[in-house]
C-alpha cells in the first residue's frame, strides 16, 4: 500500500476530492481520536504503557449453548485475556465458533456460562444501557457483509456512530471528512452504499469503526467478500490501526496467509480453543 | 441521539421506502378525510340550525298542551315548536289568562290554530291558519309588518299573511284583497316579514284574530298554544319556569307526569345541540372505522419495516444505541406516517366538504376539527407503531446482524 503516506500531519482537508488514500493515516486518526467528546480528552498515543495496564478483555471459562431440538454447544469454557495494543487473529474452519467468538468478545452477545471481563467489568452485571454504552464508547466492528446502512449516504454512515454519541455536529463534521480521507472515500462522501464498490464500502466501514476512538476493533472476516486487491487495501487499513494508533485489533479470518500478520493466532476447533500462538516478539503464550 | 436527529433518520428510512410509506400515509389520509368531512356536515348542519333559531325570538317562551316526547316534536305556528298533538294534556283559556300575571310576562298569546282550506279567486288550498290576539301580534310571531298593517283589536275578519303565503301561494299583491277561510270571508290587511327561519311556520301561515279563529275552529274552551313574549330585561328561561310551576300548580301534577310543555330558545337549542352532536358522534364513528383500518394498515407497514431493517437494527445496536433510542426511532417513523397522513387527509377534507357543498349539503371545519384530525392521525400512527417499535427494540444485536 504505497499510496500511504509517511510524513508529517496533513494539516486541514487535503485529500478531499482526490480519492486516493495519500495521508499519515496514523496522524489522522490521531487528531481524530484528540478531538474533545464530551468533555473528555482521550489520548491514544501512549500503546508502551497501555501494554502493562489490566487486559482489555478477558473471557473466564466462557460456554455458549444453542438450545432447541438439538442444542449445540458453539463454545465450551474458552478462557482468553486480550491485552490493550494486541494484534490477535481468531482462525478455525466453518461452524468452529470463531464468529460467535468474536460475538462474545464484542458483547454483541450474552455467553450462557462464564463471564466477560471488559477492562476488569464483569459484562453480565451490567445494564442493557450500559452493554450498549460499553459497545459505543470501547468497540469498533468491521464485518464482512459491512453492514452499511443502505438508506444513508457514505457520510451519514460514518457520522451514525458519532450521533449514537451525541457529539455535536460540527466536530462530526470534523471527524467524519478526516476519516473518509484517511480511507481514500471523500471524493464518495456522498454516494449511497449501493453506489460503492465492495473494498469501498470495508473502507466506509472502517472509517464508520475508528468514528468514535475505540479501544479495540473487531474485524469478522473483513476482506472475505473483497476481490485479493481490495482486501491488501483493507487489511493494510487495518494493520495499521494497530502499528499507528496502537489499537487492539482482533480480526476472525479463514485466511492463514493473513492471519499469519497478526501478532498472536488463537485456533479454535469444535468451540474450543485448539491453540493459542504468539510472535516471539509479542510476548508469552496465554493458552 | 437527539430527537431531530433521530426524526432525519426516520424520515430518510420512509423516504427510502417512499411506495410502501405513501401507501401506509394513505390509509391515515382516507381515514382523516372522511372523519372531518362527515363531522364537518354535522358541524354545518348544526350552524344552519344555530342560524335558523335566530329567527324564532330569544325573548319567545312557547307553552303546548301535552308533554314533550321526542316522537311529537312538531314545528308548530307563529314561530314556535309544540302545536296539539294527541297526547293528553289540555290548557284552558282561564289557566291562560292566569299566566298573564307571572312576573317577566309583558304580553301573552293564547292561540287557537288549525288548517283551512283557503279560497282565492281560482286557488284553493291549505293553510295553517293562526288565531292570534291583535294585542300580542307580531310580536308574538318575532316578526314585523312588512306591509299594510297589524290585526286590530275588533278585527274578526281581517287576516295577515305570512310571507311565503303571500309571495309563493298567491303571488301577488293580496293587500285589501279577500280571501275565503273555510268559506269565511277575510279581508288581508298586512303581510308579515319573511322569518328566516325555516323552523318556523310563520310564513307559511294566514293570521287572524283569536275570536275568529275561535268561531272558524268552533273552539272557545282550550288553546292550541301560547306564546308569551317575555319582558325586556327578564330571562326568558326564569320566566318559563315561573309558567312551568303555575301551570303545574293548576294542573295538580307532579313534574314527572307534566302534561304541557314549555320552550325557550335556550331549550330548544340544547334539544337541538344534543341531536347534532349524536349525529356528530355517528358519522364520527363510522368514519373512525376508516381510520382504525388505516392505523392497521401504519402498523402492517411498521412491521414489514422493522422487518427488513432487522439487519440495520443490529447495526445500530453494534454501534451502541440503546434499546429506548431504537424503540424512539422506530416510533417516530410510525408518528411521521401518522403527521403527514393527518395533514394531507385534512387537506382532502377541505376538497370533500367543498363537493359536499356542492350538492347542497352544509359542512364546515374547524380548527378544532383540523387540531382533532392531525392529532388524531399522529395517536393512531403512534399506537400502530408501539409494538412494532417494540419488536425492533428487543431484538438481540447478534441475531439481526445475522438476519436475511
Amino acid at each position: 500500500m504505497g499510496a500511504w503516506a509517511t510524513g508529517n500531519p496533513s494539516r486541514g482537508n487535503p485529500g478531499i476530492g482526490n480519492g486516493r488514500p495519500n495521508f499519515n493515516l496514523g496522524s489522522i486518526w490521531a487528531q481524530t481520536r484528540a478531538v474533545h467528546i464530551k468533555g473528555t480528552r482521550v489520548n491514544y498515543n501512549m500503546p508502551a504503557q497501555r501494554m502493562q495496564e489490566q487486559p482489555l478483555l478477558h473471557l473466564q471459562e466462557v460456554s455458549k449453548l444453542y438450545s432447541g431440538e438439538t442444542p449445540f454447544l458453539a463454545l465450551d469454557r474458552i478462557s482468553i485475556e486480550i491485552k490493550k495494543g494486541e494484534l490477535v487473529s481468531i482462525v478455525g474452519p466453518s461452524g468452529s465458533g470463531k464468529s460467535t467468538l468474536l460475538h462474545m468478545l464484542g458483547c454483541l452477545d450474552m455467553p450462557t456460562g462464564g463471564e466477560i471481563f471488559v477492562e476488569g467489568k464483569a459484562v453480565s452485571k451490567m445494564s442493557d444501557d450500559a452493554v450498549a454504552d460499553l459497545r459505543r464508547d470501547t468497540i469498533g466492528f468491521v464485518f464482512q457483509e459491512f453492514n452499511l446502512a443502505p438508506t444513508l449516504s457514505t457520510f451519514a454512515n460514518v457520522e451514525l456512530p458519532l450521533m449514537i454519541r451525541g457529539v455535536p455536529k460540527e466536530t462530526r463534521r470534523e471527524i467524519v471528512e478526516r476519516n473518509l480521507a484517511a480511507v481514500g472515500m471523500s471524493d464518495k462522501a456522498h454516494n449511497l452504499p449501493s453506489q460503492l464498490s465492495g473494498g469501498q464500502k470495508q473502507r466506509v466501514a472502517i472509517a464508520r469503526a475508528l468514528a468514535n476512538s475505540p479501544k479495540l476493533i473487531l474485524a469478522d472476516e473483513p476482506t472475505g467478500n473483497l476481490d485479493s486487491k481490495s482486501s491488501a487495501e483493507v487489511m493494510s487499513h487495518i494493520l495499521q490501526l494497530h502499528k499507528k494508533l496502537g489499537i487492539t485489533v482482533i480480526l476472525v479470518t479463514h485466511d492463514h496467509a493473513l492471519a499469519e500478520k497478526t501478532d498472536r493466532i488463537i485456533r479454535i476447533m469444535d468451540g474450543k480453543i485448539e491453540s493459542d500462538t504468539r510472535k516471539k516478539h509479542a510476548g508469552k503464550n496465554t493458552g | 441521539m437527539k430527537n431531530s436527529e433521530l426524526a432525519e433518520l426516520a424520515f430518510n428510512s420512509l423516504r427510502y421506502r417512499s411506495l410502501r410509506s405513501w401507501l401506509a400515509i394513505l390509509g391515515i389520509v382516507i381515514g382523516v378525510a372522511s372523519i372531518i368531512s362527515l363531522i364537518s356536515i354535522s358541524v354545518g348542519i348544526n350552524d344552519s340550525i344555530q342560524k335558523n333559531l335566530g329567527g324564532l325570538g330569544a325573548n319567545v317562551v312557547t307553552i303546548s298542551p301535552g308533554g314533550l316526547r321526542a316522537d311529537r316534536f312538531v314545528v308548530g305556528g307563529g314561530g314556535q315548536f309544540g302545536a296539539p298533538t294527541a297526547t293528553e294534556g289540555k290548557i284552558t283559556f282561564r289557566e291562560a289568562d292566569q299566566l298573564r300575571s307571572i312576573a317577566g310576562v309583558s304580553r301573552l298569546d293564547a292561540r287557537v290554530q288549525g288548517n283551512a282550506r283557503v279560497n282565492y279567486r281560482n286557488k284553493n288550498t291549505s293553510i295553517s291558519i293562526i288565531g292570534t290576539e291583535p294585542s300580542a301580534f307580531p310580536l308574538s310571531a318575532a316578526n314585523t309588518i312588512l306591509y299594510g298593517r297589524s290585526l286590530g283589536i275588533g278585527d274578526l275578519s281581517s287576516a295577515v299573511l305570512g310571507y311565503s303565503v303571500a309571495t309563493s301561494t298567491f303571488n301577488e299583491s293580496m293587500l285589501n284583497k279577500q280571501i275565503k277561510i273555510n268559506n269565511v270571508p277575510f279581508r288581508v290587511v298586512g303581510v308579515l316579514n319573511q322569518s328566516g327561519s325555516s323552523f318556523s311556520a310563520t310564513d307559511r301561515s294566514i293570521f287572524i284574530s283569536q275570536k275568529a279563529a275561535e268561531k272558524l275552529f268552533s273552539q272557545n274552551q282550550y288553546v292550541s298554544s301560547i306564546v308569551v313574549v317575555a319582558a325586556d330585561g327578564s330571562n326568558p328561561d326564569t320566566v318559563a319556569a315561573g309558567i312551568t310551576q303555575k301551570l303545574l300548580s293548576l294542573h295538580r301534577v307532579s313534574v314527572e307526569k307534566q302534561d304541557f310543555t314549555v320552550t325557550t330558545a335556550t331549550t330548544l337549542q340544547s334539544t337541538i345541540s344534543s341531536v347534532t352532536n349524536t349525529l356528530a358522534i355517528f358519522l364520527g364513528g363510522i368514519a373512525s372505522i376508516s381510520l382504525i383500518v388505516g392505523g392497521i394498515g401504519v402498523a402492517n407497514a411498521m412491521f414489514t419495516s422493522v422487518l427488513e431493517q432487522t439487519k440495520y437494527i443490529g447495526l445500530l445496536k453494534s454501534l451502541g444505541t440503546r434499546r429506548g433510542t431504537v424503540m424512539k426511532l422506530f416510533l417516530f417513523e410510525a408518528c411521521m406516517v401518522g403527521l403527514v397522513g393527518g395533514v394531507i387527509g385534512v387537506a382532502l377534507s377541505f376538497a370533500v366538504s367543498g363537493v359536499l357543498g356542492g350538492f347542497g349539503l352544509p359542512t364546515r371545519i374547524t380548527p378544532e376539527l383540523i387540531l382533532l384530525g392531525i392529532g388524531f392521525s399522529i395517536i393512531i400512527g403512534a399506537v400502530s407503531g408501539i409494538l412494532p417499535a417494540r419488536n425492533a427494540a428487543s431484538v438481540p444485536p447478534v441475531e439481526a446482524l445475522r438476519y436475511e
